[in-house]
């Protein structure tokens, strides 16, 4: 994580009023198309507004668009979202595929902040059990024994010494042999 | 050749204007540059002090803005949240009282006393409105708690039409600036009144089940993500239990204690049994016996009266037209019993 996401409001996936809970509600109201209708910057601007905006309009009728020339200025997209927040983006040399996209982007994220996600997933029900106590994984066989118990104070892991590993090697090697002769013998 | 001699005049006198406007141009910097960027550094710092006396800039409408247009606005509300308004009822549902005033006062002034111009406000829209949201909620959140004692359906509906919640819905889907009214920035009790008569306008556009689904989908759906439990928590939960087992006529619950580990040290674990007529009925931990025992007579409450918890989900998209057709009420707390729920 870099620095600058330290100072970022940050949080876990959200929808806004439950948004698809209930029905789906594209959350971007307006969106304003600054341009200039003589320099070379707003050019691609002029491409979208030409060929694209009545297709856009018409397929995002919950999005008023408004169209705003201004002179010697370069080309800006903002959108408004339901919740008050603003996206600005300068379009300043985009062309058209570029403002498609970013314009594909303004209707379908929440809002324009910038957020930084803890996690990819939310969920209000984070554990089914339910919290942890000492008592969730107990073993049922304490239930019946009686205090200070012996076993419980006994170091958990104690390494083998070389004579019992040696031992083992023994045993093993003298079962395999039985076994063996065992074969033969039939 | 005539035109290229014309050509070649015009290239010349084009040269010349470009040098003449190069020399301009050094002889401003040269000259004045310097006392041109001091005298421009102290204008801007002092429309910066000037900036910070005056503080911070006031808040316009959007309304205000170049960039609105009105009518727009409002097809693209009602698109928005996919309903078809008849007659104007849309306008009239954003109407305030208040805006109406202004607007004879300032028609007066202009002489402009017509009285078939009557602007209608949306009084009448949100006590329709009101009624049919306050209904619906208790009906629908009886439909699908149908367990819950009555007292708990009630504060739940309460909670969930409070005015800050209810103004916080009409801000969220994008209809704040959409309200005429005489006063900015808007106050709660405006918004509340707003949101009531949307719903009045959509029930007199489009029927009374479209007006309740409007109400599950942007009222019950705001209920997601919040805590149930802690709206319906009793004040003295063993007390409550046991009143239920008495009034069934059983044992009353018995609470012992299971287990306990670490009790001198800072944290503490308490486990707490309720048991009734020699049977186990439910469990609670807690940092003290008093809460491990508040917390097992939760879990046998939340059981018997069905509330969401991990595995049974609240139930977001119950039918309307089922909902609305439900005319029954809970079990009052007091006479609370689960033969009365099961013969439901």
């Amino acid at each position: 994580m870099a620095n600058r996401q330290l100072l970022l409001p940050s949080g876990f996936p959200r929808a806004p009023l439950g948004n698809g809970v209930g029905r789906f509600m594209c959350q971007l109201k307006r969106v304003t198309l600054k341009f200039c209708k003589e320099r070379g910057d707003s050019r691609g601007m002029r491409d979208f507004l030409e060929h694209d905006l009545v297709d856009f309009a018409t397929k995002h009728p919950s999005v008023v668009v408004y169209v705003k020339p201004r002179r010697h200025r370069s080309s800006v997209i903002k959108g408004e979202y339901c919740n008050g927040k603003d996206f600005w983006i300068s379009a300043h040399k985009m062309n058209r595929e570029e403002i498609q996209k970013w314009l594909h982007l303004a209707t379908t994220q929440n809002d324009g902040e910038e957020f930084r996600l803890r996690k990819m997933m939310h969920t209000d029900n984070p554990s089914i059990q339910g919290p942890w106590t000492p008592f969730t994984h107990r073993d049922p066989k304490l239930n019946n024994s009686s205090f200070p118990l012996e076993e419980l104070s006994e170091p958990v892991f104690v390494p083998k010494s070389a004579t019992q590993q040696l031992i083992e090697i023994f045993n093993e090697q003298q079962r395999t042999a039985r076994h063996l002769e065992e074969k033969q013998g039939e | 050749m005539a035109t290229i001699r014309g050509c070649l005049a015009a290239s010349v006198l084009f040269r010349n204007s470009v040098k003449k406007s190069c020399v301009k141009y050094q002889v401003v910097r040269t000259v004045y540059g310097r006392k041109q960027s001091d005298e421009r550094a102290d204008m801007i710092r002092e429309l910066f002090k000037r900036k910070q006396e005056a503080g911070p800039e006031k808040k316009a409408h959007r309304g205000t803005y170049l960039d609105w247009n009105y009518k727009s606005e409002l097809f693209a509300f009602s698109k928005r949240i996919g309903e078809t308004f008849m007659n104007g009822s849309l306008e009239r549902a954003f109407t305030q009282r208040s805006y109406v005033l202004q607007q004879e006062a300032t028609q007066k002034d202009l002489g402009l006393d017509d009285p078939d111009r009557v602007l209608e406000d949306n009084r009448s829209l949100a006590e329709k409105g009101e009624e049919l949201s306050r209904d619906f909620v208790a009906r629908y959140l009886r439909t699908a708690l149908p367990c819950l004692p009555e007292e708990n359906i009630q504060s739940i509906r309460d909670h969930l039409l409070k005015p800050e919640s209810v103004a916080n819905i009409i801000s969220n889907i994008g209809a704040d600036e959409l309200i005429l009214t005489s006063e900015f920035p808007t106050e709660i009790q405006t918004r509340v009144s707003t949101f009531y008569a949307l719903i009045g306008a959509i029930e007199e556009s489009s029927g009374q089940e479209r007006g309740a689904l409007f109400v599950r989908d942007f009222i019950i759906a705001s209920l997601s993500g919040q805590d149930i439990n802690a709206l319906i928590m009793p004040e003295n939960k063993f007390e409550t239990l046991r009143e239920i087992f008495l009034r069934e006529g059983k044992e009353p619950p018995e609470p012992r204690l299971i287990s306990h580990v670490g009790i001198n040290t800072i944290i503490p674990s308490y486990r707490v049994g309720i048991y009734s007529e020699k049977k186990h009925i439910g469990t609670g931990d807690g940092e003290s016996v008093k809460d491990a025992l508040d917390n097992a007579s939760l879990s046998v409450l939340w059981k018997m009266w069905g509330v969401p918890d991990a595995v049974f989900q609240f139930p977001y998209q119950l039918d309307v037209g089922q909902v609305l057709s439900n005319n029954q009420t809970n079990v009052p707390g007091s006479e609370w019993t689960r033969e009365k729920i099961s013969c439901r």
